[in-house]
């Protein structure tokens, strides 16, 4: 088995997603900046935009703005448009609703995890990564 | 989370199958934030009740809820919905989006909201007192009730603002607490001019900066004039809600929980001192424009829901003039708002200027693609921020005064006497 490189950190929305890591230093607020029904970025004043976060492990330090990001994710997560997972720095209760109102109604997950900045920081994008957050940790393949 | 008997009895789902899903979604909000129990909460605005922000996965939530049976326990004010509910073929919106926009608001009045349709409840719909625990959702109104009023607030979204109001129950955690409200950043305005910061331009610019500069953490401002109206700190919290994660914000001497600067700051010391720069406003203020040249299709304001005294401005700023016949003038509000236009001369004035007003809505979540708009202008730094992404167009921001110039000349009047570089 290849080598991993094990980051603890503290799970939010337990569940294991793995695939290749998309980074943003900027916050995301998925209303405004997501399109659910494709995963695309739209918003022309990120980073991300014009990339897809659908199967991406995808790493944001934490959300912003609107009271609707929720909306958009649970609709990402019912047209399967989601990402894998999320790795934060810190999550707000406005994000970690989408995945939690996906658990009753669509029986889906969206597994969160939070890192610690100096471990959040060893995460690059195309890094391939294993967030397993009811074990609470991040594997990152050091391929 | 140690719930009271009353609870546990919802989370089993003796008050009915809707009361259960609310309460175990709360639940499971409560425990991952670290809240002992439940509180009860006196109200609720709910802003899951516009369909584009939402869609289908919001529609089914909604309507589920509806028909398991679910009633709001507190009163419930709602958000905006994504069209004038009257006159939305005025506006164009295609009949196959305003029939998911009715069946939305119809499932949250089945519930018994009220049909406030406002993004400005703390003006007119229910205003709570200071101290009193509620649950609100919109990102604008959680940062006024919260900093302005000083009720007490957790930044609720989409589905929990529902789930508050049909179990009348809240997760103690975040700002419901007095722990959490303490000042952590200190920001002064001592560099800005007093002409700038009396000036309803400088408050969008302002908050926007200041949500880029705190993200979430709770800034106490200095040096804001004791007269700044309601207006103006409405312009603010949208603003810092919207490039931040502002949910409160402390002004010395003007806000409740700021009337000392231990108070504000709990009796501890910030964080982080930061004495912002005309220069560093005015790269914010660009930053924010994305349209180069002069041409203007549409002029937009009323972001938040405008108030009858921010028409007065208009009206005045007018002065009986007619709008150029190349562009649109649209100003959103809500129904209270309307009737008072109603019930004087102003509405008149407005529609002979041939200005639109727009109740119940607000225009980035509106499907606009018929009108052909390229460039829109605003005085608001919210609908600035959201407009290219949303709604695809290019973007001013001017102030209110550059707005009506451009509207009347018909081309983009960029009104920059109080924010030329000295």
């Amino acid at each position: 088995m290849e080598k991993m490189l094990i980051l603890k950190g503290k799970g939010i929305i337990p569940g294991l997603g793995e695939g290749r890591a998309l980074v943003s230093s900027q916050s995301i607020s998925f209303w405004g900046d997501l399109e659910p029904e494709t995963g695309m970025i739209i918003s022309r004043r990120h980073e991300l935009f014009g990339k897809n976060i659908t199967g991406k492990i995808l790493v944001f330090p934490y959300g912003k703005g609107s009271s609707s990001g929720c909306g958009i994710l649970l609709e990402a997560i019912r047209c399967r448009k989601a990402p894998a997972a999320i790795i934060n720095l810190n999550t707000e209760p406005i994000l970690a609703l989408g995945p939690i109102v996906a658990e009753e109604l669509y029986g889906k997950s969206l597994p969160i995890i939070i890192l610690p900045e100096k471990s959040f920081n060893l995460l690059k994008t195309d890094d391939y990564l294993i967030v397993d957050s009811a074990k609470e940790e991040v594997k990152k393949s050091l391929e | 989370m140690i719930l009271t008997e009353a609870e546990e009895k919802m989370l089993e789902g003796k008050s009915g199958q809707a009361v259960r899903m609310a309460m175990r979604i709360l639940t499971k909000l409560g425990d991952l934030y670290g809240a002992k129990k439940m509180i009860e909460i006196t109200q609720a605005h709910i802003d899951g009740c516009c369909y584009p922000t939402v869609r289908e996965a919001g529609l089914e939530f909604a309507e589920k809820l509806a028909s398991l049976g679910a009633r709001v326990k507190v009163p419930a004010t709602l958000n905006i919905t994504a069209r004038d509910i009257e006159r939305w073929k005025e506006f164009r919106i295609p009949s196959s989006f305003a029939e998911k926009s009715l069946r939305l608001e119809r499932a949250y009045l089945k519930m018994g909201a009220i049909p406030t349709w406002t993004c400005a409840p703390y003006q007119w719909g229910l205003v709570p007192r200071f101290g009193q625990q509620i649950a609100w959702a919109e990102s604008n109104a959680i940062a006024f009730v919260n900093s302005v009023i000083g009720a007490r607030t957790e930044r609720y979204g989409d589905f929990s603002d529902a789930c508050a109001a049909i179990t009348g129950r809240a997760p103690e955690f975040g700002l419901h607490l007095s722990r959490n409200r303490r000042g952590k950043v200190y920001i002064r305005l001592r560099k800005i001019k007093s002409a700038l910061s009396m000036d309803d331009s400088f408050y969008p610019v302002f908050g926007y900066f200041l949500g880029l500069a705190v993200k979430d953490r709770i800034p106490v401002i200095e040096g804001i004039p004791r007269e700044v109206s309601i207006d103006q700190l409405k312009s603010l919290g949208a603003a810092a809600a919207t490039s931040g994660s502002v949910a409160l914000f402390h002004i010395l001497g003007v806000t409740p929980e700021a009337r000392t600067y231990e108070e504000a700051f709990q009796g501890g010391k910030p964080e982080k001192i930061v004495d912002i720069t005309f220069d560093e406003l005015s790269k914010v203020r660009e930053n924010l424009s994305t349209a180069k040249g002069d041409r203007v299709d549409l002029v937009a304001i009323g972001c938040p829901h405008y108030s009858f005294a921010e028409f007065q401005k208009v009206i005045h700023l007018l002065g009986g003039r007619r709008i150029h016949k190349g562009l649109e003038f649209w100003i959103f509000t809500n129904r209270t708002v309307f009737s008072w236009l109603k019930g004087t001369n102003l509405i008149n004035l407005l529609g002979a200027s041939g200005i639109r007003v727009s109740t119940d809505s607000c225009i980035i979540h509106l499907p606009l693609k018929e009108w052909g708009f390229k460039v829109m202008m605003t005085n608001s730094a919210k609908f600035a921020h959201y407009v290219p992404s949303t709604l695809g167009l290019e973007v001013v921001l001017g102030s209110t005064e550059g707005c009506v110039k451009s509207a009347l000349s018909g081309k983009v009047v960029r009104e920059e006497t109080l924010w030329k570089r000295c």
